[in-house]
Formats: structure tokens, sequence, C-alpha cells
């Protein structure tokens, strides 16, 4: 039987333990922010990726609002793309199945 | 010595343990069998701390178990090794737990020369995910072992392997039981009876739910014969069929049992 100190207990044990589910979470609140980041930005900011599309497509500036969106784009792959890495360097021990 | 008196055990409502006295002495190898959902894992996870009974009581050496207790380890059938650890650390972190004072170098020079007891030098860097369904089963056994347990509880901990690897494991845990060193008690939970005999010294059967005990036989093994030798001598045949006999009669009283109660005859 295992009688472990509580620090212990929690940077052993409890934090990795949680450690997907933790993982999962932050990816997933990541882009969900940025996305809703944007989406507010096209009705009330002053700047911002949101912005500048909603801003060029009032003017009619359909090459800018198409640069605003692919960027967008662009950041939310870096976005996941770092995020998943993170958590495959993380979790490698997830990965390494026998079977 | 550990000493159930008068257990009953409760899951809500449920009766799953009733009326439970049981001594078992220091260095007995005692096979708890049954069929499943009898409360054999239930009794194991009583005597090591992990439940608490409703009803009597538990004492280990004289004393009360009052939570999880010092002097056991436990091994699950699902290994229930850290999947974040190497072997080794896993291996590490009980030793640690168990023996504060010793220093770091001591501790994975310990934990490495229990894994290479049981086969696993190698593979003392890789992740369980990376191991055998038996490998990680021997990791388990090292880890409870390397804390040097007086008692060693093992809830069915084969149940899930081949049969090589079965066989391969049940020879490794009597050669360590024997080790006359140490003198380990071993409770051993199975539903299988070629298993207990093989391995017991003493086979205590539980009737199916709510779990009484319903047969204690003590077995007296020339622990020089092989497995196909045990198994041809008349004694254990005539063991074997008992056993199969106490089975198949309590499994039958209880569909006697759920048949009155369905057409009512027992009005």
């Amino acid at each position: 039987m295992l009688h472990l100190k509580k620090a212990t207990f929690f940077f052993r044990i409890l934090l990795p333990g949680a450690l997907p589910s933790i993982c999962t979470g932050a990816s997933l609140a990541l882009v969900l922010s940025f996305l809703l980041l944007t989406a507010a930005e096209l009705i009330g900011a002053t700047s911002g990726l949101g912005w500048y599309v909603k801003n060029f497509s009032d003017f009619a500036d359909f090459p800018r609002v198409i640069a605003g969106i692919i960027f967008i784009g662009i950041v939310i792959t870096v976005i996941t793309s770092v995020t998943d890495r993170i958590e495959r360097r993380l979790l490698r021990h997830l990965e390494a199945d026998h079977d | 010595m550990i000493k159930l008196d008068n257990i009953d055990f409760f899951y809500g409502h449920k009766s799953i343990l009733q009326n439970i006295s049981l001594s078992v002495d220091q260095g007995e190898f005692v096979c708890l069998l049954g069929e499943s959902g009898c409360g054999k894992s239930t009794l194991l996870r009583l005597i090591a701390g992990l439940n608490r009974p409703r009803e009597g009581t538990i004492t280990i050496d004289g004393n009360p178990v009052n939570g999880p207790e010092k002097k056991c380890a436990v091994v699950f059938q699902d290994y229930s090794l850290f999947p974040w650890m190497s072997t080794l650390d896993n291996l590490v972190l009980a030793i640690k737990s168990a023996f504060p004072d010793k220093s770091a170098p001591a501790v994975r020079v310990l934990g490495r020369s229990y894994l290479e007891l049981v086969g696993l030098g190698t593979a003392a860097n890789k992740y369980p995910a990376q191991l055998s369904g038996g490998m990680r089963q021997r990791a388990a056994i090292a880890r409870a072992l390397a804390i040097d347990p007086e008692i060693l509880l093992l809830d069915e901990p084969f149940g899930a392997l081949d049969p090589l690897n079965r066989a391969i494991l049940q020879d490794l845990l009597l050669t360590l039981w024997r080790d006359p060193a140490k003198k380990r008690t071993v409770v051993f939970v199975t539903h299988d009876v070629e298993e207990a005999i093989y391995l017991g010294s003493r086979l205590v059967v539980l009737s199916s739910s709510p779990g009484r005990i319903i047969a204690d036989r003590r077995l007296d093994k020339d622990p020089a014969l092989n497995r196909q030798q045990l198994f041809e001598t008349l004694e254990i045949k005539a063991l074997h069929q008992q056993l199969i006999d106490i089975y198949r009669h309590d499994v039958l009283q209880k569909l006697e049992f759920r048949s009155l109660q369905d057409d009512g005859g027992g009005i």
C-alpha cells in the first residue's frame, strides 16, 4: 500500500493522472476562445482580426477580407499544431502501445 | 496473522458478505474461490483496509484494520501501474514510500534488483504501455514485493493473461512464496479451481452472493511435484472433483431458490 506525502501524491499521481483531460480541455478552450474573440471583434471592436475582416468587407475590399480570413485560419492551425505537439510530448507514455 | 471475525458487508442494501470468520496464519497461501460476484474481491479489499465492514472486526497481528494497511501489498487484475512512469519509476515510488530513509541510488538499485527477479531487467526504462500484459503483471508483482510486505494480496492477478504467461507467473509466484527467508502470507483471489489447487496451501470457497464460507480445505502438497504430476495424484483429483461439486451444489441451490421465488412455490 502506498503511503505518500500530500505533495508527492499531487505532483506524481494526481496531476499526471489528470493531464490527458487537462490537455484536451486546454486545447479546446484555446481554439474556442480565439474563435469567440474573433467573432466578438466582428461586432464591437476597433482593432483585431475580426474587426479587420468586418471593416474591409464594409468597404467592399474583398482581397483584404479574404487575406484576413486566411490569416485567421493560419493562426488557428498554428495554435492547434503547437498545442498538439505539447500534448504529445506531455502524454508520450500513452503513445507507446505494445500490442 | 490475519483474523476476520463475523464480517458482514453491504453495498447499499445489498448484502455482499455474510458472517465471514477466517484466520490466516503467517506463511499460508490462501486461495479464495467462488463464482464471479460472490464477494471474493470485496473480502480482499476489506483485509487490505480499502473498505470497512458493516459488522465484525478484522485484525492483523492483533491490530484492528481501520484504513489502508502498511503490512499489505495488493496486486490487482488490471496491473494498476502508473502509465506515466517508467517500470522502474513505478517501483521506485513504492520503495520510497515504504522506506523513506533509503537514499535515492539505493532505492533505484533495489528497484532494479526486483525487476531482475521477475525477469524485467531490460524493461526498466519502458513505460507500462510498451510492455505486454504478462510483463505488466510481473512489474506489478515486483512492485508489490519490493516494499517487502508481510502480506501479499492478489486479486485475480493472472485472469487476463494467456495460458503460457499465466503458467510462468504462477510458477514465479510459488517460487517467491516458498522463499524460506521471507515466509510471506499470501491471499489469492481466483475463480479457477485448478489455479487454486496448484498455488494454494489452503482453499476457502465462498458461496454465491451473499458470500459465505462453504468450504475450507488445507492442502498438503509435495513441493517437488510439477504441475502435471500434482494433478495426476489421486488426492488432488478427488479434491478437484469435490470443489467442482461444491460449486455445482451452490449454483443449483441458488437456481432452485430463484425458481421458488419466481413461481411463488415458496409461499
